[in-house]
């Protein structure tokens, strides 16, 4: 079959998920329309709200600093906040969540990761080994290594992949990573003893 | 205007039909046409074209959802009009890229010699949809049905382009399985 004949088909889809998909457009483009209103009407509130605002902060100072006794005790509530790093126990259970395959090295495993995004889904894939190098992969483009101010050494052209060859040093610790793009993903792995090794064993 | 006193206009010959459709409808379907075909001129040919249509299907035809059958008319005419004129890829259609993207669920080879059985294939495909997640689903739809842009999609989602391309990316590839699974070499 080909592309062309597969989009014709979908000319097909049943009705409902047509109607679903266009109610929701819908709601979005009322939203739009709404949220303008909505903002100048805002606008009144908010500036009466700076203003109320900034008069109890001159009374709280006032208050405050006529009282000394008040507790300087923290307070113990603590806020939820969801996690984004789920850690599981194989690449075939990350490949699950992810949606696609992680190549990994042949060496320890410390921990299999998959890290979750602002929009509550699983996209990157980290494999940590035991001899404290990091593999990341994720769909799409750009540096995650999740190292900035890395300096560039030297590129290089692996198997066809560009792949960019960086070093990180502070006052304690310098540390060589690599980043290529492959495919429609993009890649790093840091900390490796044998960099440029590892990364020609990932590409393939 | 009710969908079914629309269609009753159209029933009765009564040509205010086509513009109670124009006016309910116009833009949604103008929509269709302009992100398969990439310019205003030719998307309201496709529009105009549509009215038509329908006025010639309708009667014998009622439909249930009188937007789903005047779009499926337009994204038919659109994608056969795109086919015709060989859209200039430098243009602002979609079809390009959506395109490239289908043919990673697909062979290529047009075997039009072994025949697929194309009822069973659109059920199957509907069959797949309905496993999926209503967001997933819809951003699915808006892709390959709707032809919008990933950046269009983001902002109707609310999510980020790069988050809507991956989870395309990862659907094609379960529509694929899905598909290969059922016995259809596609």
């Amino acid at each position: 079959m080909t592309n062309e004949k597969l989009y014709e088909i979908m000319n097909d889809i049943d009705d409902n998920y047509l109607e679903e998909a266009r109610k929701r457009m819908d709601t979005y483009t009322a939203t739009r329309k709404i949220d303008t209103t909505h903002k100048k009407r805002v606008f009144r509130y908010k500036t009466w709200g700076a203003i109320a605002a900034c008069l109890c902060v001159v009374a709280l100072g006032a208050t405050l600093l006529n009282n000394k006794s008040i507790s300087n005790e923290p307070h113990p509530e603590q806020v939820q906040v969801a996690n984004p790093l789920i850690e599981v126990n194989s690449v075939k259970e990350m490949a699950d969540y992810l949606g696609f395959d992680i190549p990994k090295l042949d060496k320890e495993v410390s921990a299999y990761i998959v890290i979750v995004d602002d929009d509550r889904y699983p996209s990157i894939g980290r494999i940590e080994y035991a001899d404290g190098s990091t593999f990341n992969m994720e769909y799409g483009s750009g540096d995650i290594s999740g190292i900035s101010g890395g300096k560039l050494a030297e590129e290089k052209t692996i198997d066809d992949v560009n792949v960019s060859f960086y070093t990180y040093s502070d006052d304690t610790s310098s540390v060589k990573y690599a980043i290529w793009e492959k495919d429609g993903f993009t890649y790093s792995l840091t900390g490796s003893e044998d960099l440029e090794s590892e990364v020609k064993s990932l590409i393939k | 205007m009710d969908d079914a006193k629309i269609v009753e206009l159209y029933w009765e010959r009564n040509q205010r039909a086509i513009s109670e459709t124009a006016s309910k409808y116009g833009k949604y379907c103008t929509s269709i046409a302009k992100n398969i075909l990439g310019n205003n001129e030719d998307a309201e040919e496709c529009v105009n074209d549509t009215y038509m249509k329908t006025w010639s299907a309708l009667p014998p035809h009622r439909p249930q959802m009188l937007s789903t059958f005047l779009g499926k008319i337009t994204r038919n005419l659109s994608f056969n009009q795109y086919k015709m004129k060989h859209a200039d890829k430098r243009g602002g259609s979609e079809i390009p890229l959506i395109l490239d993207e289908l043919s990673e669920c697909v062979s290529g080879i047009d075997n039009t010699e072994k025949e697929i059985e194309y009822k069973a294939l659109v059920s199957e495909i509907n069959d797949f949809l309905g496993i999926l997640s209503s967001e997933k689903r819809n951003i699915f739809v808006y892709r390959y049905w709707y032809s919008y842009s990933v950046a269009n999609i983001a902002k109707i989602c609310g999510i980020k382009e790069n988050t809507v391309s991956m989870i395309l990316s990862r659907t094609r590839s379960k529509l694929r399985e899905y598909l290969t699974e059922r016995g259809y070499e596609i």
